[in-house]
């Protein structure tokens, strides 16, 4: 991975409205490379707004983003992801209908193109990043989505999102829907990526999760940031603990 | 719903060797191959006459399968395969019919040419369509709205001042005396030109499967299961659709060409509302994502409804009527590939 | 002055003519999302039940009413054998529809043969110097501004109209709130289908009652609806009959119908491609919030 970029994700000041509810405003946010981050806050506080600006699949009214140092504004999403950017969209969202060998295809055929990635990519294969989540043995061909677990679905499509080529990974919600261990699980794996040089951002809901993996938590509230920094220091704050009651 | 003839018929044969090719292609498509070899066969034993007949009941086949790419695997339904149809009609007739010093040349620039307008008019309209953020819905009636421009621009080319060349337009009559496919010096018409037709048809059949049973029919799967996650793979989900519209389009145009070297004739009508229509119910019936449905259904329908309106029937339209209609209410994708899905089990 | 009367006479019954082959779809497409192609059909036989009726000494007026309360009826009648089994499914809903049309169509033609007696346009014609025009086309002017006008009122200002849009913007939201939504839904379909007929039957003075004549009307029903949006039907409706009108009627006026037709077919093109979610999104945007 080249040494010269320092803030893998950089947003400046996006605004974004509609319908009467402002969801991003005056948003500026930066990721360092190497780091896990995560964007938590109370619901509507605008964490998927964020992470959709980020991903290019909403526009912001005002405000610029920056992926790997290069302005990506105008891109839309598969030229971001193009960059070295995996993603896994919240909800569960596997290609129902077709079998997993036909669903670890489709991003194998997007990865294999030319000028994907580059040196941004951690170097994780998606083989070794199926080892991680322990889903290796699922990888014979016929068999539906549907007949997995619910965790293995969610696994399967973080390890959809991932090749050699990704630098970074935007998650929203990966452990949604699991059970304890099954949210360690992710967990672990998720801090064995990041050992391996990928860079991570979690939207997440689940606080022992993220205590678990976060370098950094971004606190979202009513669509502006409202605090940044570790979570022990930050769960120590009184005004943080408001924002989720009040 | 019991997917299980379908997802047997679905899925690759499992000893298949040679090139790479032939491990993606399906039980499917070694029947219609069959199918192909059969209808060869049909067309030695019977007269010159309904040679000429079965040559028309081919030739829709191509932009049938178009569609079958379009709607039943990537999602898009449109209406303007008609339009393809017509322009490289009317274009083959204004190349070929200008060019009358030399038979074989006029056929031939015809046939390019043909092909050339509707890719040409497939691609500037479907940049239109897919880079303008329209919603789904919108697709096909926009495609409506372009046959319609079209086959309304064409009805209103009567008289003597609508002439490319030498070649009149025809207005509402349509356009007449279009050359036929001239080679090696002979004009083809009765078996000749179905052996000719069966040919094109099946090489344009070769190339749908093709596209489908590789990477890009691959994609354009998910493309239609969910384009946004298939964008977020790093897909450029607008190029592939108008990739995908453009193959369609060419097919619909061979379909056009055929069509023109068949009758000697074409008029607007060729691209009105009712034939607009057609494709659509073909596909429909044909169960939309089976290769094999869709051509049987396309010859079907396409026999049924000649010799229903030739024997004067008019309960033709009422019959295809009903038949859509119970094609979409009987919960599966269509009565063609549970024939077909039968035919899977014994095989 | 009469080439300015002129002028204004022919955008008027352009967009007389949008209007009322839009009106039943803009229910049905605009609110309810199912792309009706039997749509012509339902007008076509508005006008049939108008043309019996009215050779039966019924007068015209009455006609219209009860081509009203066939097509309302027919409407229930198909909602709940066919329309109900495809909501969420407009693509089926399509080739179901267009399966019906063409049952309806030539189960016509082989019931009553290729043409039925015609109905002789009201009122006659008048004149201002040069200028001749059909006081029936001024009439249809009115009363599909009325129609309109009697949407609006019934969308926007009484209980089932509220009960009806918030069925059709928040299905579940709407149910959860006591809402009967399958019998808003069978009864906008029927609305609908009672609409369409209400303007086959008034239109059918000015053309020739036949099997097939439906077909002049669909397309421009759903130029009309599309180009609209489903924003506001209201606004759509009005918004896009004017937009659309506007480009047709000066190219009819220097060319002649047809490349009035293409004229106004590109503008639709144009106009989808600026504002894809139709006019009334727009006019909404700018003007009612």
């Amino acid at each position: 991975m080249s040494a010269n970029i320092n803030r893998i994700i950089r947003a400046e000041s996006l605004n974004k409205s509609f319908g009467g509810v402002m969801p991003a405003r005056n948003v500026s946010f930066a990721v360092d490379v190497g780091e896990l981050r995560c964007l938590i806050g109370p619901n509507g506080a605008g964490k998927s707004t964020l992470f959709k600006l980020i991903a290019g699949i909403e526009q912001p009214d005002q405000g610029n983003v920056f992926l790997f140092e290069r302005d990506v504004s105008s891109y839309p999403p598969f030229r971001r992801v193009r960059l070295g950017v995996g993603v896994k969209l919240q909800s569960n969202r596997a290609y129902k209908q077709l079998d997993i060998g036909h669903n670890l295809r489709v991003p194998d055929i997007a990865a294999r193109k030319r000028g994907v990635g580059g040196d941004r990519g951690a170097g994780v294969s998606r083989e070794q990043a199926m080892e991680l989540f322990g889903i290796s043995h699922v990888v014979d061909g016929g068999r539906l989505v549907s007949e997995l677990s619910h965790a293995e679905q969610q696994w399967l499509e973080i390890c959809c999102a991932i090749s050699e080529k990704v630098g970074l990974l935007l998650l929203d919600e990966p452990t949604a829907g699991m059970g304890i261990e099954e949210t360690k699980a992710t967990g672990r794996a998720l801090l064995q990526l990041k050992e391996r040089g990928m860079t991570v951002v979690v939207v997440e809901h689940d606080m022992a999760f993220v205590r678990q993996v976060a370098d950094r938590v971004t606190v979202l509230h009513q669509g502006e940031i409202f605090a940044e920094g570790r979570m022990e220091d930050l769960a120590e704050r009184q005004d943080v603990r408001d924002i989720y009651l009040g | 719903m019991d997917t299980a003839p379908l997802a047997e018929l679905a899925q690759p044969i499992p000893k298949a060797q040679g090139f790479f090719m032939f491990k993606r292609l399906k039980v499917e498509d070694y029947l219609v191959a069959t199918l192909w070899i059969a209808v060869a066969v049909y067309g030695s034993v019977i007269s010159d006459y309904s040679a000429s007949t079965a040559a028309f009941y081919i030739l829709n086949v191509p932009m049938a399968l178009g569609l079958a790419m379009l709607w039943g695997i990537a999602g898009v339904l449109s209406f303007g395969q008609v339009a393809f149809f017509g322009l490289a009609g009317y274009t083959y007739g204004i190349i070929a019919g200008n060019i009358v010093s030399n038979l074989a040349l006029a056929s031939v620039a015809g046939v390019v040419g043909g092909l050339a307008a509707a890719l040409v008019l497939a691609l500037v309209f479907g940049y239109f369509l897919f880079y303008g953020r329209v919603e789904a819905w919108i697709v096909p009636i926009v495609t409506l709205v372009m046959t319609l421009i079209l086959a309304t621009f064409m009805g209103q080319t009567a008289g003597y001042e609508w002439k490319v060349g030498q070649v009149l337009l025809g207005g509402y009559n349509g356009m007449t005396n279009i050359p036929p496919m001239h080679v090696w010096g002979v004009d083809l018409f009765g078996r000749p030109l179905f052996y000719y037709v069966l040919a094109v048809v099946v090489v344009a059949w070769l190339l749908t499967v093709v596209c489908l049973r590789s990477s890009f029919g691959d994609v354009l799967v998910a493309l239609r299961e969910d384009s946004l996650r298939t964008e977020l793979f790093g897909h450029d989900v607008r190029l592939m659709q108008l990739l995908c519209f453009s193959v369609a389009a060419i097919l619909a145009g061979v379909s056009g060409v055929l069509y023109v070297q068949w009758g000697n004739y074409i008029t607007p009508d060729s691209m009105g509302l009712l034939q607009a229509t057609l494709p659509v119910v073909w596909v429909a019936v044909g169960g939309r994502t089976s290769l094999l449905g869709v051509v049987i259904s396309t010859l079907a329908l396409n026999v049924l409804s000649f010799q229903l309106s030739s024997s004067g029937n008019q309960y033709a339209f009422v019959i295809l009527g009903a038949l859509l209609v119970v094609a979409m209410v009987v919960p599966t994708f269509g009565w063609s590939q549970r024939v077909a899905a039968v035919f899977g089990r014994r095989g | 002055m009469e080439s300015v009367l002129s002028v204004l006479y022919q955008f008027g019954t352009n967009a007389a003519f949008l209007l009322l082959s839009a009106i039943g779809l803009i229910v049905i497409l605009g609110m309810m999302n199912i792309i009706n192609l039997a749509h012509g059909e339902l007008m076509m036989i508005g006008a049939y039940v108008a043309s019996f009726l009215y050779h039966s000494g019924v007068p015209f007026a009455a006609c219209v009413v009860a081509s009203f309360l066939a097509l309302a009826l027919a409407g229930v009648v198909l909602e709940r054998l066919l329309i109900r089994r495809f909501y969420g499914r407009e693509l089926q809903a399509l080739v179901v529809t267009w399966g019906v049309s063409l049952i309806l169509a030539q189960g016509m033609l082989l019931l009553f043969g290729p043409f039925l007696a015609s109905i002789p346009i009201p009122f006659g014609s008048g004149a201002v110097g040069a200028f001749s025009f059909s006081w029936y086309w001024i009439a249809l002017i009115a009363i599909s501004l009325l129609l309109v006008a009697g949407l609006w009122f019934l969308y926007y200002r009484t209980a089932f109209g509220l009960r009806a849009r918030a069925t059709m913007q928040e299905r579940e939201m709407a149910r959860a709130l006591g809402v009967r939504t399958g019998r808003v839904y069978m009864l906008t379909f029927a609305l609908g289908s009672g609409l369409a007929g209400l303007a086959g039957a008034l239109m059918a003075p000015t053309t020739t009652i036949a099997p097939y004549m439906g077909q002049q009307y669909v397309a421009p029903a759903f130029i009309t609806v599309v180009t609209g949006g489903s924003a506001n039907v209201i606004a759509g409706a009005l918004g896009s009959t004017g937009f659309l009108s506007l480009a047709e009627t000066p190219f009819t006026i220097w060319f002649g119908t047809f490349i009035g037709i293409v004229a106004m077919l590109l503008a639709s093109l144009v106009l989808i491609r600026l504002l894809p979610k139709g006019l009334s999104e727009w006019i909404q945007r700018r003007w009612l919030s």
